[in-house]
């Protein structure tokens, strides 16, 4: 076999330019092949990270606008849902009650934006009110101090945890911020309030984008109880359920949509909803999916076209050597013999020119990632199955020109000239 | 070693155009007998050969082989008798261009299934038997003719088999170097004790043989001892 590849080589690098033509036609295919392939996959890729910082797992639940019968939106008065409407303390309580698949729960509510200061020092924060399951929802990464206990909701405590951005700007540091005071101000208020813990900030595409120029506005998280004594609506109107790990997350939100839907079933205005990042990313990468196999299948044709040019030019090759084909039986080669000689030789042609493929569709693949601004990614597993795909093509497109060659009567070949 | 009886060889049987190449053969040759067969172009002799070689079948009458009836072998046995028991010799030299002198010298051991390493050892002892081992590595077409036909020599003895067939093996080459190529079948006919079959033109190389038989459309007309048998072409 190895025999029959060094051979193959031999006759191939005798026809330089006609089996670099002959491979250009799998190199297309292949290059074409593996940049789409490695490109969907970096977009793919980008996608489903950017959704997991969402929290993918997470099923968020809440209230909205019934928008059925004959209502007519009305643009100058947007509906803002009566306490009543909303979801209450004692309602959740009976949720998490009524539904073991759930974990733990984030409570959270937007409790003004402005500074927090110290003295001289600011620093820009946007004030969050917090229950001790939205730290895990939202994979809030504490780094000193604690995070707000469930004490603190209780008694509506005046504490508040701060990113690190925050206390090294207000403190220097951020383990002289533990325990200091702080002063908050909002459009609303000006509110004190002691420093129980930092989380580390992190920046992410989705939360923390700041016009140039301006100061980098960090959340400050304190007690929900706390924050809703300064606010007209003591009820939620959403909040996150952190579903066990093994819950079937489609069946899970289905349950909780039919439960809130029970809930809001004689509410004329308001509807309840549960809603799963999870069934909105499949469905992203279904579309996808879907046009990355379009593409494919396109660049699949290329490779057809490439393996008929394969066996085009063994067929000639077969004839051109003839001659050749009749000295080897006359020295007592075997039908098989030659099959696996030219055979050999439509593999190399594809072999190599998937390979050639592989690297410059890597190259463009790379590029094209860079483009798109997403991590490119080594597809291994399309590699392998390229080179197998190359090699199956040689095999398949070389079969019919090498059987020719094997089944030539021996002395007709031995005379031809 | 070769048995034909009314072997025959025709084309178009059966249509107005028929051609009767070989018209009823009978032919012994023994183990080890030198034979010079001559004739005409268009006698028959090249056909004769090609049958003798397994390389073509013939379209009527007997031929055994060693014992073994050439006629009902099978495609691949054919190959087998062709690989082990036959080494030919053409006067083109019919050698693999691509391929170095020594890897046209193993070529039918590959075919055999000898192992790299035997193969390429006794390829190197036979292209040092015919003073060819300093080019070994060399390409066809960087050697001369008589270089070549050694090397084709060389390649026929590989898998060390029982008959030597030579078709005008000088036939290319001029007539001192075809006399020197005439002397090493001569010699390997002495030493090796091979049976060799010789096609040549030239009747004063037949007449160096033990044995010339000539053929005259597609039959043979005598069949007598070579006037200078024993001698050499050189001599």
């Amino acid at each position: 076999m190895v025999e029959n590849l060094l051979l193959s080589l031999e006759s191939l690098r005798a026809n330089k330019m006609r089996s670099f033509l002959t491979m250009l036609g799998i190199i297309i295919g292949i290059s074409s092949v593996i940049a789409i392939i490695s490109v969907g996959n970096a977009l793919t890729a980008s996608v489903t990270s950017q959704f997991a910082e969402l929290g993918i797992n997470n099923v968020t639940l809440g209230i909205q606008a019934r928008s059925d019968g004959a209502a007519s939106y009305d643009p100058n008065s947007v509906k803002v849902p009566k306490d009543s409407d909303r979801l209450s303390t004692a309602q959740i309580e009976t949720l998490m009650q009524k539904f073991p698949e759930i974990e733990t729960l984030s409570l959270s509510d937007e409790a003004g934006r402005g500074k927090a200061r110290l003295g001289r020092k600011t620093s820009s924060v946007s004030l969050t009110g917090v229950n001790f399951g939205y730290a895990q929802a939202n994979k809030v990464n504490l780094v000193r101090g604690r995070y707000i206990r469930e004490a603190d909701i209780e008694a509506a405590r005046s504490v508040v945890v701060v990113s690190d951005r925050t206390a090294e700007a207000i403190y220097g540091s951020i383990d002289s911020a533990i325990g200091s005071r702080i002063v908050i101000y909002t459009e609303k208020a000006i509110k004190e309030f002691t420093v129980i813990g930092v989380y580390q900030y992190v920046q992410s595409g989705v939360q923390g984008v700041t016009a140039p120029g301006s100061e980098l506005e960090t959340g400050a998280y304190i007690p929900v109880s706390r924050a809703k004594k300064d606010m007209p609506y003591k009820n939620f109107m959403s909040l996150t359920v952190i579903p066990r790990a093994g819950t079937d997350l489609t069946l899970f939100t289905e349950k909780l949509s039919a439960y809130l839907g029970e809930l809001y079933a004689n509410n004329k205005e308001w509807e309840g909803y549960a809603y799963n990042m999870k069934s909105e990313l499949e469905s992203t990468n279904s579309v996808m999916n879907s046009l990355s196999l379009a593409i494919a299948a396109i660049a699949g044709i290329a490779l057809l076209v490439g393996g008929i040019g394969v066996m085009n030019i063994m067929l000639v090759s077969v004839t051109e050597r003839t001659h050749e084909i009749g000295v080897r039986k006359a020295l007592g080669a075997q039908d098989s013999h030659i099959r696996l000689q030219f055979v050999a030789e439509a593999v190399m042609l594809s072999v190599m020119g998937g390979l050639i493929g592989i690297v410059l569709g890597l190259g463009l693949g790379f590029a094209g990632s860079a483009l798109v601004g997403a991590p490119f990614e080594l597809p291994v597993y399309v590699i392998l199955g390229t080179v197998m795909f190359s090699m199956f093509i040689g095999i398949f497109f070389g079969y019919y020109p090498a059987n020719k060659a094997a089944r030539l009567n021996p002395i007709d070949a031995l005379r031809y000239e | 070693m070769i048995e034909m009886r009314n072997l025959t060889k025709r084309y178009f049987t059966g249509t107005p155009n028929e051609i009767t190449v070989l018209g009823g053969i009978d032919l012994s040759i023994k183990a080890g007998e030198f034979v010079a067969i001559v004739g005409q172009s268009g006698s028959g002799k090249s056909t004769l050969m090609n049958i003798i070689g397994a390389l073509d079948q013939p379209s009527g009458g007997e031929y055994e082989l060693d014992g073994t009836p050439i006629q009902h072998l099978n495609r691949s046995q054919l190959a087998s008798v062709r690989n082990h028991k036959i080494g030919f010799i053409f006067q083109s030299f019919n050698l693999i261009p691509r391929s170095s002198a020594l890897k046209n010298v193993e070529l039918p051991m590959v075919y055999a299934g000898i192992k790299k390493s035997p193969r390429s050892l006794r390829a190197k002892k036979l292209l040092d038997m015919m003073d060819m081992g300093e080019r070994m590595n060399h390409y066809p077409n960087e050697l001369s003719g008589g270089q070549k036909q050694r090397v084709a020599i060389a390649r026929a003895l590989a898998n060390d088999p029982d008959i030597l067939l030579a078709d005008e093996p000088t036939g290319a080459l001029d007539s001192k170097t075809g006399h020197r190529v005439m002397d090493i079948f001569l010699r390997i006919h002495r030493e090796e004790k091979k049976t060799i079959v010789f096609i040549t033109h030239s009747a004063e190389l037949a007449e160096l043989c033990p044995r010339v038989i000539t053929i005259k459309d597609g039959r043979i007309v005598s069949d007598e001892a070579g006037s200078r048998a024993g001698g050499s072409a050189d001599g």
